[in-house]
């Protein structure tokens, strides 16, 4: 029993080392809020917005609760037992993609995700967290420590009492959805791409039927391996829950950087109709940019999800969306629309497999394109 | 009362239906277009720089496309744009998928491919 225990840890270390040489994405799913019966991130997530490594709690649901024939959440499948003041996690994602751009197919098959997480509990209410993992556009010149890199640190202070946290470092900031698809519009748009995290200070309050966030950030230095943003600002944001099927929210995202000014204002709302299991979500964000060159005219954006998730039984979820970006309302045919539909299977604890369908559409002139992605997911 | 209404029928109309009167100038188009949608976190940022292109600034971005530093008085720097004549600019054919498709995924929307289009066709100037 303990020979096999060691050759299932080996074979998941091995695994994890060959993904390490992959990109990565952020974690989180805005469909288990209510569908689980759970209304709040952090009761599953160490961090108070959700996403990243999970508490033991969410390990056992992720069993218990969200796959469809259970198994064992816990870390390494409770081979090793974690001490109190270490918290470890991995995740390893890989997929296989056809899409079609304008005309032109390709098919491919490629490692997607090889995150590590740790997270070190150093006092009663203090602990640091660390996500590392490789980068995903490397170039063959580039030397090792280029190829990988951390895109969530911070130290964090957070009294599970009051709900009262605070915590700095890099992250990005509680806005939207949070999705772990980071193609999703509401976030690439919004500034909330994978890599796109900034150095942030959040503080906050997180309570059984509301939380609030806010947040000031800056740019990452290029030394740290900066993302795509150079914006300096502030983030706020409210959520309130109504019951234990309802969640609305109001936020707001403002920054600037040499070449513009950048505001966004929204909200987005979830209700889970628990006798259909139907959850319903949707986000809509306005905003106006400025240039800081004279001459430009400003713009005002949108920037738009809705989502229809059904889980028909245990450990299954579809979901069909429609999203849409306008870079400027003022201009005709400039809008992107998207559809899509995703499967998701949750077979065992740890394990996920996902179908994403796409198809796209950029401006109203008949630019498309189209994909199709399969992805196998394992976490530990 | 009327008025009114017409007012706000008509600002309604020209939100959804806009025309297209953006300037074809350097500036606001490494702004609203080039930044944005090319120096993106995996792709022609000073970070990354796939290919070896840099768009993330305006300045370096207009030396990496025209071949030429911004506010040259020079001609012809065998960048990816060809002053003058969009038809023979490298960026242009790949905006277009003529070739590769650029930015892969999601193209640009036909009229900020027409409006580079413009500003090539004036001559490309680093204004």
């Amino acid at each position: 029993m303990r020979l096999m225990s060691c050759k299932r840890l080996l074979l998941c270390l091995g695994f994890a080392m060959l993904l390490l040489l992959t990109s990565s994405v952020a974690q989180a799913y805005p469909q288990f809020q209510f569908t689980t019966g759970n209304s709040r991130c952090n009761l599953c997530h160490y961090a108070p917005s959700g996403g990243g490594l999970l508490t033991s709690y969410g390990r056992d649901e992720s069993a218990d609760t969200i796959s469809t024939w259970g198994g064992d959440g816990r870390w390494l499948y409770g081979v090793y037992e974690e001490p109190q003041w270490v918290q470890l996690g991995l995740d390893m994602r890989g997929a296989l993609l056809l899409k079609d751009q304008l005309g032109d197919t390709e098919l491919n098959a490629f490692p997607m995700q090889g995150d590590t997480y740790a997270r070190f509990a150093l006092a009663t209410n203090w602990s640091a967290y660390l996500s590392m993992g490789p980068r995903a556009q490397v170039r063959d010149a580039d030397p090792v420590y280029k190829r990988f890199g951390a895109r969530e640190f911070y130290g964090m202070w957070n009294d599970s009492e009051s709900g009262y946290y605070a915590r700095a470092g890099r992250f990005l900031t509680p806005f939207g959805l949070r999705s772990q698809d980071h193609t999703w519009y509401v976030r690439r748009e919004a500034g909330l791409y994978t890599w796109d995290e900034t150095l942030t200070v959040t503080a906050g309050r997180v309570r059984p039927d509301w939380e609030t966030h806010l947040s000031l950030f800056a740019p990452v230095p290029s030394a740290l391996q900066s993302g795509g943003s150079q914006d300096v600002g502030a983030a706020g944001y409210y959520e309130r829950r109504l019951g234990d099927a309802t969640s609305i929210a109001l936020q707001g995202r403002a920054g600037v950087s040499d070449e513009h000014a950048r505001v966004l204002v929204g909200a987005w709302g979830k209700h889970y109709f628990e006798s259909l299991n139907l959850l319903l979500s949707a986000e809509v964000d306005g905003g106006h940019e400025n240039f800081t060159e004279n001459s430009s005219p400003s713009r005002l954006l949108w920037i738009s999800y809705l989502g229809l998730s059904y889980l028909p039984t245990k450990g299954v979820m579809v979901t069909i969306s429609h999203e849409r970006f306008d870079e400027d309302l003022g201009v005709r045919a400039t809008a992107r629309d998207a559809a899509s539909v995703a499967l998701q299977w949750f077979p065992l604890a740890k394990w996920e497999l996902m179908f994403i369908g796409k198809a796209e559409r950029h401006g109203t002139n008949a630019r498309r394109t189209s994909l199709g992605m399969f992805q196998l997911h394992y976490y530990l | 009362m009327q008025r009114g209404y017409l007012l706000i029928f008509s600002a309604a109309l020209a939100l959804a239906c806009g025309s297209d009167d953006r300037p074809a100038e350097w500036g606001y188009m490494h702004e609203a277009i080039i930044r944005p949608n090319c120096a993106t976190v995996s792709c022609h940022t000073g970070q990354n720089a796939a290919g070896g292109l840099r768009l993330q600034e305006p300045d370096q971005a207009y030396a990496t496309l025209v071949g030429l530093p911004c506010g040259t008085a020079e001609q012809g720097g065998g960048g990816f744009v060809v002053p003058g004549q969009p038809e023979s600019s490298r960026l242009v054919t790949v905006l277009r998928g003529s070739d590769i498709t650029m930015p892969p995924d999601r193209p640009l929307a036909l009229q900020d491919v027409e409006l580079i289009e413009a500003w090539i066709a004036g001559g490309a100037p680093c204004d």
